[in-house]
């Protein structure tokens, strides 16, 4: 092994590089770091969320409260039966999105939907609703309803919705925490137990398996020679030139079920050594530790 | 490759089958946590539908933060295993170098899982933005930071995975401190893809996030490796429990307050909403409470680990370390995915 030169090599220099690590990463963000990027928020739209209107206007215009791009900026004007009635190309003008709207349009209830891309990357949608009554003929326009001018309708649509439907996602949720709390109990019952001495704590998970040890010899043999050539296997191709120590423990884990390596174990206790390969892979197993399922068993 | 390696340092010791399952809880806990939580997240905050524009299906809504999620749980493992070397110390080679052995396999196949799932967000990203259309990869990371920062961060993860290779071939002679900074380099991009908050207080808040993403990183990914590769070598948890103990107070208090600090800075800076009611009343205000309420609970476990356990540990006596670290790696999984879904979801 080639450890103790390898100590020499990283030993005395490891605090100061630790040190470089944070400073490194500090100076990184600086660069990193670009100009303002954030989601952009619906302030004011023409004509207002909720806004009765005597007759339709000739275009809409959503206003955010930042730069909005250009590119990926999609709006539609739908109307009562769903039709659309945006025309013409949208147009971007700092914080303000607009887009025509067909002329010749029935009375109704309309709504914006907008999605534009903030500058963060991230979408914004939403929608705005109006109505246009009938023929234009209804002077006293303008009656919105209590709007704010930032109408939030992404999230406040999502949040109804959540508060809606959603009785089972809470149902899930308290099930959770009841089963973290209950996790929770027994651990701390389980570490009184272990402080107490009460049950040495592997041996309590060994038991129930060394109660029933099952298999019969020929199967401990054949896993063993499988797991062999799996520490060949294992060893060829990652660890290179490591110790077997290493890699035989590593073996038992290759898709064996626990009761074959359990039966490994306790054939080995019970009738000496079976073949070199047992022997190997339990001794190995051991000597990362003392190991009370083996010792259960004899 | 081979699967194989994972359970087993000492199977003799607890029987190998109860080795087996052991080695295993802790990543189930954090995998299923993780799962739980991003899943309900995006559940509860999907956004709603947008009259006459086509939505994205629903592959790509959940998609998307599964696959991110992924990424970012490959990411953390592989920066907890390259790690490992450093909390075992290098003082007695013989006994640690198994356990090093077996993480510097897992932090290779740990940055390719990441490196991939980069990708594949980027292609989801894409197709979420052009919803009824073919994504357009190209354009999307052409135009858009986020895309641009996953395909650096795939790089650094491709990038870790050759070194991590040489680690593999050449053992401890390739520096830990390497491996840590190759694959921290990836993580660097990461907080640039979600809203990397508004505008005033922008370049504070960019190192802010950077440092919450490499205190978690270090932190979970930690604990992972300590939970998965040692709780059978009481020798060698001896000596790393209480360098890893001191690593976390660090993160804790690091990712504690960078995380409030850009949560609340989102919240307050957010226009329409009025702070400390959007705390309940959007989805975002909503998952800042939850994961404020599961790092309490991480801190909890983390202080019952560090004040409990420790002294037993220390001593090499038998302790329930392993399970404890398991119950501790679930709530962490709910806050990643929590952060996942945090990361995406508007304020207002």
């Amino acid at each position: 092994m080639a450890h103790g030169r390898l100590r020499a090599l990283v030993m005395p220099r490891g605090r100061l590089r630790m040190l470089a690590v944070p400073l490194l990463a500090l100076l990184s963000v600086m660069l990193v770091a670009t100009p303002a990027r954030a989601h952009d928020v619906l302030v004011a739209s023409d004509p207002k969320d909720g806004a009765v209107l005597g007759a339709m206007p000739a275009s809409v215009t959503l206003t955010f409260d930042q730069a909005v791009r250009r590119d990926f900026a999609r709006i539609a004007v739908t109307g009562p039966d769903g039709a659309h009635f945006e025309q013409g190309e949208i147009t971007v003008d700092g914080r303000n999105v607009s887009i025509g709207v067909r002329t010749g349009t029935p009375a109704g209830a309309y709504a914006i939907g907008y999605r534009i891309v903030s500058n963060d990357g991230h979408p914004v949608t939403g929608a705005v609703k109006f109505t246009v009554t009938g023929g234009g003929a209804a002077p006293g326009a303008v009656t919105a309803p209590t709007v704010t001018p930032a109408t939030g309708t992404a999230t406040t649509g999502a949040g109804t919705t959540g508060q809606g439907g959603g009785s089972w996602v809470w149902g899930l949720l308290v099930v959770t925490a009841a089963l973290l709390a209950l996790c929770a109990r027994v651990l701390v019952r389980h570490d009184r137990r272990l402080r107490d001495g009460a049950i040495p704590a592997p041996a309590a998970a060994g038991t129930p398996r060394a109660a029933s040890p099952g298999a019969p010899d020929p199967s401990g043999t054949d896993h063993s020679g499988a797991d062999h050539s799996g520490a060949d296997h294992l060893g060829a191709d990652h660890l290179g030139a490591e110790p077997s120590a290493t890699e035989a423990p590593e073996t038992e884990s290759s898709g064996a079920p626990a009761s074959e390596a359990e039966a490994a174990g306790t054939s080995n206790a019970d009738s000496g050594a079976e073949d070199t390969a047992t022997g190997r892979s339990t001794a190995a197993g051991t000597g990362a530790g003392s190991s009370p399922a083996s010792g259960g068993a004899a | 490759m081979t699967t194989t390696s994972e359970p087993h340092v000492s199977a003799g010791r607890s029987g190998p089958g109860a080795a087996h399952a052991r080695a295993r809880v802790p990543v189930a806990g954090l995998t299923a946590g993780a799962l739980l939580a991003v899943v309900i997240a995006t559940w509860l905050t999907l956004p709603g539908r947008v009259p006459g524009l086509p939505m994205p299906g629903t592959i790509v809504e959940y998609g998307l933060p599964v696959v991110r999620l992924v990424l970012d749980l490959a990411a953390t493992a592989t920066i907890g295993l390259s790690l490992l070397p450093k909390l075992l110390g290098f003082d007695d080679p013989d006994r640690t170098e198994p356990v090093a052995a077996r993480a510097r396999h897992w932090a290779v196949l740990f940055s390719l899982v990441w490196c991939a799932a980069a990708l594949v967000s980027a292609v989801l990203s894409a197709a979420e933005l052009t919803p009824g259309a073919f994504p357009d990869v190209a354009a999307y990371v052409d135009g858009i930071g986020a895309g641009q920062g996953m395909i650096v961060s795939a790089s650094c993860a491709l990038a870790s995975a050759a070194v991590g290779m040489l680690a593999v071939r050449f053992g401890e002679k390739v520096p830990a401190e390497l491996r840590v900074l190759v694959a921290g380099f990836g993580l660097l991009p990461l907080p640039v893809t979600g809203h990397a908050s508004n505008w005033y207080w922008h370049d504070l808040s960019m190192v802010s996030m950077e440092l919450h993403v490499i205190g978690a990183c270090a932190w979970v990914g930690g604990l992972v490796a300590l939970a998965v590769l040692l709780p059978r070598h009481r020798d060698l948890l001896a000596g790393t429990l209480p360098r890893f103990s001191r690593l976390a107070t660090y993160a804790l208090v690091v990712v504690g307050l960078s995380g409030l600090f850009n949560g609340l800075v989102e919240l307050l800076l957010t226009p329409g909403e009025s702070f400390p009611a959007s705390l309940v009343t959007t989805g975002y205000g909503r998952l800042v409470v939850a994961k404020a309420v599961f790092t309490a609970v991480i801190a909890l476990l983390g202080g019952n680990i560090r004040w409990r356990l420790l002294p037993a540990v220390t001593r090499q006596a038998p302790t329930a370390f392993a399970a404890w670290a398991a119950l501790e790696l679930t709530v962490m999984g709910l806050a990643f995915g929590v952060a996942v879904t945090l990361t995406k979801t508007p304020v207002a």
